[in-house]
């Protein structure tokens, strides 16, 4: 959907701003973000030979520098390469947040609206330049809520965005029952599945918007137990067919600084329970705490496109991390890892050389010493498709008293290993990066500066190359002086 | 069967937890029970609370009790006092004696001073706000400021790993957490205060997009956001690759289905359905059956035959 509204945006940022002295009386409070990005890519491009050119035999072959190439007998042998072009992108957006309380006991108005601009062509959704992602009326009282308009729905399900309406009821304070319905949008996108984000990206893209209706029941006992089931479906508008039916069932406990978590959510079309957690977090002790979780995930699809009839199986993890916070020590310490088998693919042969496991690793050393601070990270990640290794190391300094402004160098080194393409990517580069607060202007500004080394090895075409990369953010924050 | 085993070990895992919690409240001191031995003071029964935090300092001595619950004046009681929890706080009650207690303690228009309650952080930011009029006002105060831990279950990792505790509802989200906070990381600006992926992912993300430790279309739409990129940057071309990409893997054709079916997610982020018709359809091309053991195409079709008819006739 591309709709040209960049002085809408304007307009609205100036009626906010210079709202009417009655507007303000009852209070607008909310915040504006730009923020510009800059950076560089070198895309692939796919090049060919007439088959016959290429000595051998068979479906791999390679050219006589050493290019690995996939051939098809009496066609082409294809591969892909970079010939040293890159691509300069530069991304912007704007944003605008705001809540406002109109003098009447409950009734509120909600609004978060974005724009983009740049590299249309190379950023996704750039070319999407007015973005409303809420927009909502809402009457709160002691025991219920009513909300209309846009606005997003988090539950067991993830995140969810709709036009419509919903009301919680919560009367008797360890109950509450929540319906809503209305017009859905695709998740991640804030618009109709069947707009041209998706018709351009899809040939088989639906031609129906959806109707998504729900309802979610919740109790808490206390401080310690509480749990929610939510029910969800969307149908197309012409009701020959749903796009999704899904439930989900969330509980926690908490007893005396242990937290048991537990949750499922299941796919009615193709009877697949997508993602279910269990979950222990111990107390912490002598600033020693563990999380223990074992999770099977198997992914979900809109039912509007074929991918869960091709019956994709889900994996089992177990994972485990602790973190220990020092008392006597500006000192931050966290490790975990996990480890993930996939199910039966019941695909290919048997002696398939494509991995049936997983495993990740990560730790953190944080150390802040008066207002200095050395932040180092490692992540290791590997699986059947795609591996990494590396970390970040961040040296920085604290310029107040509350950690918003600051100023830090940064230090990256990450080693890529494709899986599935020949070759591995090395990145190694620093970057200076740092924010500063304006407490008594609202203002919060925001820019890094960075250069990546990326080289890329056995893929004989690719040139080691530098990549450069900035951000500038600023934000700044307005209250008329309302209340919640 | 086996989601059957998985609901019920969800729900027995938690409702254990839920019962050795009702438990735990079972010790909680009935203070206002107790009004009478407010004319005493405080530190009558927490004595020494003004010097330092120790468990015998912070929770009344027992053996205070059978001062009057000796079975003569009063019943006799087994209460063996209370262990004080970790509370995750940066705070010592020897540097805040001026303050009395009923100023954090107190319950809010309450008759007696034997009515308290734990304090809450809305009352730290009386003083230490910086001008912030709600807990965790959003830029203004890092969580560090004053907890060691912020809160129950908030693990460092909490920021990933919060999402049975947000659908469950406990602890109360919104009690300190405005709606604009979730939206900051779910759909928000990227911004150097809410960054969720670690600088420069774009070339690092590839790793964790095949193993899945967060779903990435919780956010990012693979059709319009990974798609979108993957095809300007040349990762996905239009139409059958014959394998050219995929030049890691020797004999890609015949190993595809295995890492289709392992991560069809990824694959859907470069290619369209109509690549995977061209052989997997019953209405042209190879006509290769690309459903499991376990496909149920009734169970299916009562859900959506629109899908079904992409493939098949007489849908």
């Amino acid at each position: 959907m591309t709709v040209h509204r960049r002085p809408f945006f304007l307009l609205v940022a100036c009626a906010v701003v210079w709202l009417p002295s009655e507007a303000q009386a009852q209070g607008v409070r909310g915040d504006v973000r730009l923020n510009w990005g800059w950076m560089q890519l070198q895309p692939f491009e796919q090049d060919s030979v007439p088959e016959g050119d290429v000595s051998g035999s068979g479906l791999q072959r390679q050219l006589a520098d050493g290019t690995v190439v996939s051939c098809v007998e009496g066609d082409f042998c294809r591969w892909y390469e970079n010939k040293g072009q890159r691509q300069d992108i530069m991304p912007f957006t704007q944003d605008l947040r705001f809540a406002g309380w109109t003098g009447v006991q409950g009734l509120s108005f909600h609004g978060q609206m974005r724009t983009r601009f740049g590299s249309d062509e190379l950023w996704p959704r750039t070319d999407q330049e007015f973005d409303l992602l809420t927009g909502y009326l809402s009457f709160n009282r002691a025991a219920y809520q009513v909300k209309a308009g846009r606005m997003y729905r988090a539950s067991g399900l993830g995140y969810y965005n709709f036009d419509g309406a919903s009301i919680i009821w919560r009367g008797l304070g360890w109950l509450w029952v929540d319906a809503y319905g209305g017009w859905s949008l695709a998740r991640g996108v804030n618009a109709p599945r069947n707009g041209s984000l998706y018709t351009e990206s899809d040939l088989l893209a639906t031609d129906r918007r959806g109707l998504l209706f729900g309802g979610e029941l919740g109790f808490r006992g206390g401080k310690v137990f509480s749990g929610s089931a939510t029910y969800q479906r969307e149908l197309r508008t012409d009701r020959l067919a749903l796009y999704t039916e899904r439930a989900a069932v969330d509980l926690r406990a908490l007893v005396g600084g242990w937290a048991f978590d537990g949750a499922a959510s299941y796919d009615f079309a193709f009877d697949n329970i997508n993602d279910a957690r269990l979950r222990i977090t111990t107390p912490q002790v002598l600033g020693i705490r563990f999380a223990a979780q074992g999770r099977h995930y198997t992914p979900f699809f809109d039912y509007w496109t074929i991918w869960s009839a091709f019956s994709p199986i889900g994996f089992n993890e177990a994972r485990l991390s602790g973190t220990w916070t020092s008392r006597n020590l500006p000192l931050l310490v966290e490790a975990g890892g996990a480890y993930r088998e996939y199910e039966d693919t019941n695909a290919g042969p048997a002696n398939t050389t494509v991995k049936k496991d997983g495993w990740r690793g990560f730790g953190r050393v944080y150390w802040s010493p008066d207002k200095w601070y050395v932040d180092a990270r490692y992540r290791a990640e590997e699986g059947f498709g795609g591996s990494r290794y590396g970390g970040d190391l961040i040296f920085g300094r604290y310029l107040g008293p509350t950690g918003a402004s600051y100023v830090a160098l940064r230090g990256t080194s990450t080693e890529t290993l494709y899986e599935f393409r020949e070759g591995e990517r090395y990145v190694t580069g620093g970057a200076v990066e740092g924010a500063y607060d304006i407490a008594k202007a609202n203002l919060t500004l925001d820019a890094s500066l960075g250069f990546y080394r990326i080289e890329d090895k056995n893929r004989p075409l690719a040139d080691t190359w530098s990549e450069g990369r900035a951000t500038v953010g600023l934000r700044w924050r307005f209250n008329t002086g309302g209340t919640r | 069967m086996r989601r059957l085993a998985y609901l019920s070990a969800l729900v027995l895992t938690v409702g254990a937890g839920a019962l050795l919690a009702a438990s735990h409240l079972a010790f909680e001191f009935p203070h206002e029970k107790h009004a009478v031995l407010g004319a005493a003071g405080c530190e009558s029964c927490h004595a020494g609370i003004y010097s330092g935090d120790a468990a015998q300092n912070v929770s009344a001595d027992p053996a205070l009790c059978a001062g009057c619950h000796n079975g003569q004046m009063v019943v006799e009681v087994d209460w063996e006092g209370y262990t004080p929890q970790e509370s995750g706080l940066k705070f010592e009650h020897a540097t805040h004696p001026k303050l009395g207690c009923q100023t954090c303690h107190g319950v809010p228009e309450a008759e007696s001073d034997m009515a308290v309650q734990a304090a809450s952080g809305d009352t730290c930011l009386a003083c230490h706000g910086n001008g912030a009029t709600d807990h965790f006002e959003v830029g203004i105060n890092p969580c560090e400021t004053c907890h060691y831990d912020p809160g129950p279950g908030h693990t460092p990792d909490f920021k990933t790993q919060h999402a049975t505790a947000a659908a469950a509802g406990l602890p109360n989200c919104t009690q300190c957490h405005k709606e604009t906070f979730c939206v900051d990381c779910h759909d928000g600006p990227k911004n150097s205060d809410f960054q969720y992926h670690p600088a420069n992912f774009v070339t690092r993300h590839s790793a964790e997009s095949w193993a899945a430790p967060m779903e990435c279309a919780e956010c990012h739409s693979r059709e319009v956001f990974c798609r979108d990129c993957h095809s300007t940057q040349g990762v996905a071309q239009n139409g059958r690759q014959n394998g050219g990409y995929h030049d890691g893997v020797a004999n890609w054709l015949q190993q595809h289905g295995v890492a289709a079916r392992q991560g069809m997610e990824s694959c859907t982020t470069c290619h369209q359905q109509t690549e995977c018709l061209a052989c997997h359809s019953a209405k042209a091309g190879w006509r290769v059956n690309p459903h499991g053991p376990d496909f149920d195409p009734e169970r299916a079709a009562d859900r959506s035959t629109q899908s079904c008819a992409i493939c098949h006739t007489g849908y």
